[in-house]
């Protein structure tokens, strides 16, 4: 039985006078994958803004487990698990690929530290082999792979990742999503904000198609694979 | 030759310490602590006002009474810089370049003018109980003549210097400043707290510069409200000579600085110290207009 761990309730928000967001309202259930999709300026990541503490909503609530969280700040957010991989990775470009691991720990226990890196580097190999070498000097796909073990670095109950496989190929992608996948299979529901609508719905068990600030349509990655006028509008006709 | 050399490198180690300060704020603020001068001067009250009490105690020791000196005078500094981060910078954060720069004046200005007033406009003179004998206790190494306190200055600049980059690259708190330098957005959804991260850098910056403020006036005896001024301004021009930002250049920066002053006093005398600094600043400036190890602006941002 899933039990609604994360939610925002008509949210209203923005930048300045306009409002991006216009009574906003999604979930996000124990064990879920849930995708949200959108085209360019839908407000997907002003969104993942509201529930990770970066963006204050003008109206509506944020629950996190039943609770109101919506005056927390975004270190009392991550301190209870919801961790939020941002848009363009954000790699710490002049700290080694381990001291971002480190920064991903700051709001943990500091012992732990020395086995959260071993396990991270168990998990992604490849980032132990360039452990000492500076984030910016890694590959898009690499910066990628840092970026989500820096997010498990916080020991998240909900991953949140905005756009995680933009501007990487088809291999790469297929491989972020795998890990997703894996992620979530580990027990951690997964909230992922993607543009490549087709990928990001064959692993979603639900999705919530957003544009111009309003949720349009909701349903599970299959319903909305399956229906014509979503392929049409965001899924981009093939 | 070789005291010219070693008087210059005691000198740059003074510049290197104060310099990394403004260094230190720049790299992770992005803006000049015109205000870390003071810091300078702050801790040479302190450490003499430190040191004065400690000898009416009676202590007199001066493996004692000087680090005791010098820790009280950095841990004042150090606050002094947090208030100073507060009053003059944080309330204007994302305000014009020009706000916290005058704001920054202003405080330079108020901490002069409270220990002119407080203390004396003219000069105090430094407790004598711990430089004299240091000054006075010489050892010749070959042909090399060098004072204990020169030793005392070199050393615990080292020391300290060891010790800011230990804490910069090997703890915790150095990975999140760094981090906070590089993209605070970031650092914030890693749950830093970006606004003590920065204070801690003014902290850092001051307490050094503190402890630079001890030694300086160990050496000369005599201290007033204004030495800040131009120190700060050498290590200032330290700093950008070394590439402000960047930590080692600070101390290169500092370094060649005070080896060129020497160098020039022993050569042409010293009243041309402070042209040769300034001129070997512009000359580094017109060849690397990002200092010596700054890096590139594509870089830093
Ligand atoms: N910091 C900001 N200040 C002002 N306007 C903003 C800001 N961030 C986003 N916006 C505007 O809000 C709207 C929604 O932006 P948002 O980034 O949430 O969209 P998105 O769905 O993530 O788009 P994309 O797919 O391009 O990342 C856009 O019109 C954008 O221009
Ligand atoms: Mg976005």
């Amino acid at each position: 039985m899933a039990t609604e761990i994360l939610s925002m309730e008509s949210i209203r928000a923005g930048y300045g006078p306009n409002d991006v967001l216009h009574g906003t309202s999604l979930r996000v259930d124990s064990g879920e994958i849930v995708a949200l999709l959108g085209g360019n300026g839908a407000g997907k990541t002003t969104t993942l803004g509201i529930l990770a503490g970066t963006v204050a909503p003008r109206t509506g609530t944020v629950r996190w487990m039943g609770k109101d969280i919506s005056r927390h700040s975004i270190a009392d957010r991550l301190r209870q698990g919801l961790v939020l991989c941002p848009e363009g990775r954000r790699i710490f470009p002049r700290l080694s690929v381990e001291e971002n691991l480190v920064a991903g720990t700051w709001i943990r226990d500091p012992k732990a530290t020395p086995r959260k890196i071993r396990e991270a580097y168990d998990r992604f190999p490849i980032l132990g082999q360039r452990r000492g070498q500076l984030g910016g000097t890694l590959s898009g796909g690499e910066q990628q792979l840092l970026a989500i073990a820096r997010a498990l670095m916080s020991e998240p109950k909900l991953l949140m990742l905005d756009e995680p496989s933009l501007g990487l190929a088809p291999l790469v992608v297929e491989r972020i999503f795998s890990i997703l996948v894996e992620i979530n299979a580990c027990g951690t529901p997964v909230l992922l904000v993607e543009q490549n609508a087709n990928q990001a719905l064959k692993i979603a068990h639900r999705a919530y198609v957003l544009s111009t600030g309003t949720l349009v349509r909701e349903g599970t990655g299959q319903e909305l694979l399956a229906s014509d006028e979503i392929r049409r509008a965001y899924l981009g006709g093939d | 030759m070789l005291e010219t050399l070693v008087n210059g490198l005691s000198r740059g180690a003074i510049y290197a310490l104060v310099a990394l300060g403004y260094t230190m704020v720049y790299g992770i603020l992005g803006m000049i602590n015109f205000a870390h001068g003071e810091m300078f001067m702050l801790g040479m009250f302190a450490s003499a006002f430190a040191l004065g009490a400690l000898g009416s105690a009676g202590l007199v020791s001066v493996g004692l009474t000087l680090p005791i000196a010098i820790l009280v005078a950095m841990a004042l500094s150090a606050g002094f810089g947090a208030m100073n981060e507060r009053m003059a910078y944080r309330k204007l954060r994302g305000a014009h370049l020009l706000a916290p720069l005058t704001s920054a004046i202003g405080m330079s200005i108020v901490l002069q003018n409270f220990v002119m007033l407080s203390v004396t406009k003219g000069k105090k003179d430094f407790p004598q109980s711990v430089s004299a004998p240091l000054a006075d206790t010489r050892w010749s190494i070959g042909p090399l003549n060098i004072s204990a306190l020169q030793v005392l200055i070199l050393g615990s600049t080292f020391v300290l210097m060891i010790g800011l980059w230990f804490v910069i690259q090997r703890t915790r708190l150095g990975i999140a400043l760094r981090a906070v330098a590089q993209d605070r957005t970031m650092a914030s959804l890693c749950g830093m707290k970006v606004d003590h991260l920065i204070t801690w850098a003014f902290m850092i910056g001051s307490a050094l510069a503190a402890a630079a403020g001890t030694m300086v006036a160990m050496y000369q005896g005599v201290i007033r409200f204004d030495a800040g001024y131009t120190l700060g301004l050498k290590a200032f021009a330290a700093a950008v000579l070394g590439g402000i930002g960047n930590i080692p250049g600070a101390v290169l920066g500092g370094l060649l600085i005070g080896l060129a002053e020497d160098l020039t006093t022993s050569a042409v005398g010293a009243d041309w110290k402070h042209t040769s600094s300034f001129a070997l600043l512009i000359l580094v400036l017109l060849l690397r207009p990002r200092g010596l190890l700054g890096e590139r602006v594509a870089d830093k941002v």
